[in-house]
């Protein structure tokens, strides 16, 4: 019997090598220009404004008693933001506390939260009704988000996301909303 | 007794990459450098009003909505199983068959030929493929993911070749771990039992502003099996597994690092076998425009594994793919990509099997591109192709079409059809028995690739937030499987086989009350396979797999107070018919607790009501799986 026989490789290796290099290359080319616009996806951006947020907010002091305790973000009824809030908050810290990022589903408490951001997917009236006046900063990102209860609520502008505030229903809960926020607010509802 | 000696050399796939590496290089000079621009998080109030919002044009559907017999196992329920290995995690995925060899083999798979050299499923760890082609498999021994920091296992049944390539005819596994963003500070897991232990710790800190990074270090300790006669089993073994992962995240570009080391001896007769690999990907994307993506993603690894007098292989691998999303219409997403894969195998072969030639390079290059049409009345038409060249039967190309039905805004229906194909692999082609003439068996020259006909209908929906369910019908008609057939030459591979495989797979999830989950799935799967008129077959049909008719699983997750948490599940196998292995019903149990805040202290019970049961084997040298006890622990402050 004849062993099969050792046929010598065939060099084409170079030709394909080099059209992924080239591709490459032309993306990373096509890419040189980058946009003086800055962009994101929605969630993205309402992520940032979460964070931001924090910074302009104040509680009441009997909220902390332990100075390394986290400040807590719940987020409902959009895992999108929460996908994108995490890395966000991974390391940075608000009024020197670590910042702790949690999904609440529908049959998710409120204890220990001191934001809560109410997305699209979730009923705002059911969760406003669950905080029972606690001191919880409350985001809504709902049409009339602030009547039903919210203290800051998303709004789209011409393709970008704004935002409107409710000092009324700050107060009511015992807590202060920062004037930065309140100016650069598209609508202050005053009490 | 012919003994090739393996050849040194610098892999050819080794120099393909450096001479892809000089276009990198010019296109460095002309990218701006990664340190300017600003992430979305640094951006002020004022600012952040101007940023404008964009739609991602790549296909960020969640896997568990989409039409498609997807299942997604997240990283709670691989925690809550107390699965510490990746093949037990695989259990959790309802469409997968997964039978337990022995200590470190195991037979996974859907949709039917299951067998520990299961050659029709597409495995990725972070976008990288796993398999060997040698075989076409993966060597699940080799692959000790570090499951604490496993994000999701996205697994898919069906056929996938459109836009992964031939591997993908009955599926495709996806492990995908977490972004080093999110794994930072210290963390340490440790299990110890009657049947095995093993431990690993990770630690993860800041790159810079916008970057992180991650190291690992695993070890794991198996002891031997045994018989149903009480006899031990040659499996023992002792794996390890250590590496890192880099990303930096800003708006609308990241860039990821990863690599890995692994090492392993398992016994086995005559003497243990070896392993070891090396491997290391980068990972890039970018928006570039409203509606448009882009990624890349390059890696390079080297495996060696030694059987003493059996085999021994170093294989080189070098893997490109990048792929661009648009949208050329408002009612079209479309997707086109391009990869190349090459591998220089390198195999000494010993007296009783033989690879030849033995060493070899391999090369596939792939062209794939799919387009999701949305039509009037809420239907959404997906169109995908690739067309593959392997190093074997040249081009093939891998169509389907799948349409989607969004019958309310919580149910879609679905249908697909599919050609999907199984490539050759090194065993198909160039494997012989004994090493030296005369062979008895003598490769498979002939051999082509196997094809299927694929029909999927399903049905998926949500009806409430406690409750979502999948149904999924599927039809393969295959045709050209693998065959022996006797010749002048020895017996030789040839594809004259076919048969057809139908069933039904299924699974729901249903929450009744807040603190208590319940998961049902399993799969009814009907095979007949013949040869085709005119040909003769000597032992090949049985060689493609050994399958049940039906397997299920039921599970309950309770979390009794804020601290404990009980985990049951019920996983019942029907019976194999070839070689023949009994049907089982085996109970596994987990219970946790929290002591303090980044703590978990669990025990978890495997086969609590059975002495011992086997999964897989012949009746003469199988393994008998007994009750396993564990002690698991996890801290992560």
């Amino acid at each position: 019997m004849r062993l099969p026989t050792l046929r010598p490789p065939a060099r084409r290796t170079g030709w394909a090598a080099w059209l992924a290099g080239m591709a490459l290359a032309l993306l990373l080319g096509a890419t040189g220009h980058a946009p003086a616009q800055p962009m994101a996806t929605e969630p993205e951006v309402k992520a940032a404004y979460l964070q931001k947020f924090l910074a302009y907010v104040e509680w009441p002091a009997a909220t902390f008693t332990d100075p390394e305790a986290p400040l807590v973000v719940g987020v409902a009824g959009d895992p999108a933001v929460h996908a994108a809030l995490q890395p966000i908050t991974a390391a940075r810290r608000e009024h020197g506390r670590p910042v702790e990022v949690r999904r609440l589903g529908e049959s998710d408490g409120v204890e220990g939260l001191h934001v809560l951001f109410i997305g699209r997917a979730a009923n705002p009236a059911r969760w406003n009704a669950r905080l029972q006046g606690r001191p919880v900063l409350v985001v809504t990102d709902h049409a009339r988000g602030l009547e039903g209860g919210g203290m800051l609520n998303f709004v789209p502008v011409d393709g970008r996301i704004r935002f409107e505030a409710s000092l009324a229903q700050a107060q009511l809960a015992g807590l202060r909303l920062g004037a930065r926020l309140l100016t650069v607010a598209e609508r202050v509802v005053t009490p | 007794m012919t003994q090739a000696r393996p050849v040194r050399r610098v892999g050819v796939a080794v120099r393909a990459l450096r001479r892809a590496l000089v276009p990198f290089a010019l296109a460095a000079v002309a990218v701006p450098a990664w340190s300017l621009g600003a992430s979305i998080a640094e951006l002020s109030l004022e600012e952040l009003r101007d940023v404008v919002v964009v739609t991602v044009s790549r296909f960020e559907e969640r896997l568990d909505h989409a039409p498609a017999s997807a299942y997604v196992i997240t990283a709670d329920d691989i925690r809550r199983a107390g699965a510490t290995s990746l093949p037990e995690a695989l259990r959790l995925a309802p469409q997968l068959d997964v039978a337990r060899a022995d200590a470190h083999q195991y037979a996974i798979g859907a949709r039917g030929f299951n067998n520990v050299l299961a050659n029709k499923m597409l495995v990725l760890v972070d976008g990288r493929t796993v398999y060997t082609p040698l075989f076409s498999g993966v060597f699940w021994e080799a692959q000790d993911v570090a499951l604490e920091d496993v994000e999701r296992i996205e697994v898919v049944s069906g056929p996938t070749t459109a836009l992964w390539g031939s591997n993908a005819v009955n599926g495709m596994i996806h492990v995908i771990t977490r972004s080093a963003l999110a794994t930072q500070g210290p963390s340490a897991a440790l299990h110890a039992g009657n049947r095995a232990r093993g431990g690993g710790v990770r630690w993860g800190t800041r790159l810079g502003e916008s970057g992180g990074v991650r190291l690992y270090a695993r070890h794991r300790v198996h002891r031997a099996s045994e018989r149903a006669n009480g006899l031990p089993v040659r499996d023992r073994g002792e794996l390890a597994q250590g590496g890192l992962r880099a990303d930096w995240a800003r708006t609308g570009e990241s860039l990821t690092l990863q690599g890995d080391l692994v090492h392993g001896v398992v016994d086995q007769p005559p003497s243990a076998r070896h392993f070891s690999g090396a491997n290391l990907l980068a990972r890039w994307d970018r928006r570039l425009g409203p509606d448009r993506d882009a990624s890349v993603q390059a890696s390079v690894e080297r495996t060696r594994r030694r059987h003493p007098q059996i085999f021994a292989e170093t294989l080189e691998t070098v893997d490109v793919v990048a792929q661009l999303g648009f949208r050329p219409h408002a009612a079209h997403q479309a997707l086109v990509g391009a990869g190349l894969r090459q591998s220089r195998d390198d195999v000494t072969n010993f007296a009783p099997v033989a690879f030849l030639p033995a060493a070899r390079k391999l090369t596939w290059k792939r062209l794939f591109a799919q387009d999701r049409i949305a039509l009037p009345r809420r239907l959404s038409l997906t169109l995908a192709a690739s067309v593959e060249s392997n190093p074997y039967t040249g081009t093939e190309v891998l169509p389907s079409a799948r349409l989607a039905w969004q019958a309310r805004p919580t149910a879609t229906a679905w249908a697909s059809l599919s050609r999907a194909v199984r490539a050759p692999s090194r065993i198909d082609r160039e494997f012989f028995q004994p090493a030296a003439p005369p062979f008895v068996l003598a490769g498979g020259p002939d051999f082509l690739s196997e094809v299927s006909n694929v029909l999927e209908l399903g049905w998926r929906g949500q009806p409430g937030s406690s409750l979502s369910y999948s149904f999924t019908l599927f039809r393969h008609e295959h045709s050209r499987l693998r065959s022996v057939a006797r010749t002048p030459a020895g017996l030789q591979f040839r594809n004259d086989n076919e048969g057809r495989t139908r069933g039904l797979e299924a699974w729901a999830r249903w929450r009744p009350v807040a603190h208590w989950r319940l998961d049902a799935g399993g799969v009814l799967l009907r095979q007949r396979l013949a040869t085709r008129a005119g040909a003769a077959d000597f032992g090949g049909l049985a060689a493609l797999g050994n399958d049940p008719r039906h397997w299920a699983t039921l599970r309950s997750s309770l979390d009794l107070t804020a601290q404990a948490a009980w985990d049951l599940s019920v996983r019942r196998t029907g019976a194999r018919p070839n070689p023949v292995v009994p049907a089982y019903t085996a109970v596994d149990t987990r219970l946790a607790w929290k002591p303090a805040p980044g703590t978990e202290v669990a025990l978890a019970v495997m086969n609590l009501l059975d002495d011992g049961h086997p999964e897989w084997g012949a009746p003469a040298n199988r393994v008998e799986h007994e009750r396993s006890v564990q002690l698991q622990l996890h801290w992560q402050p």
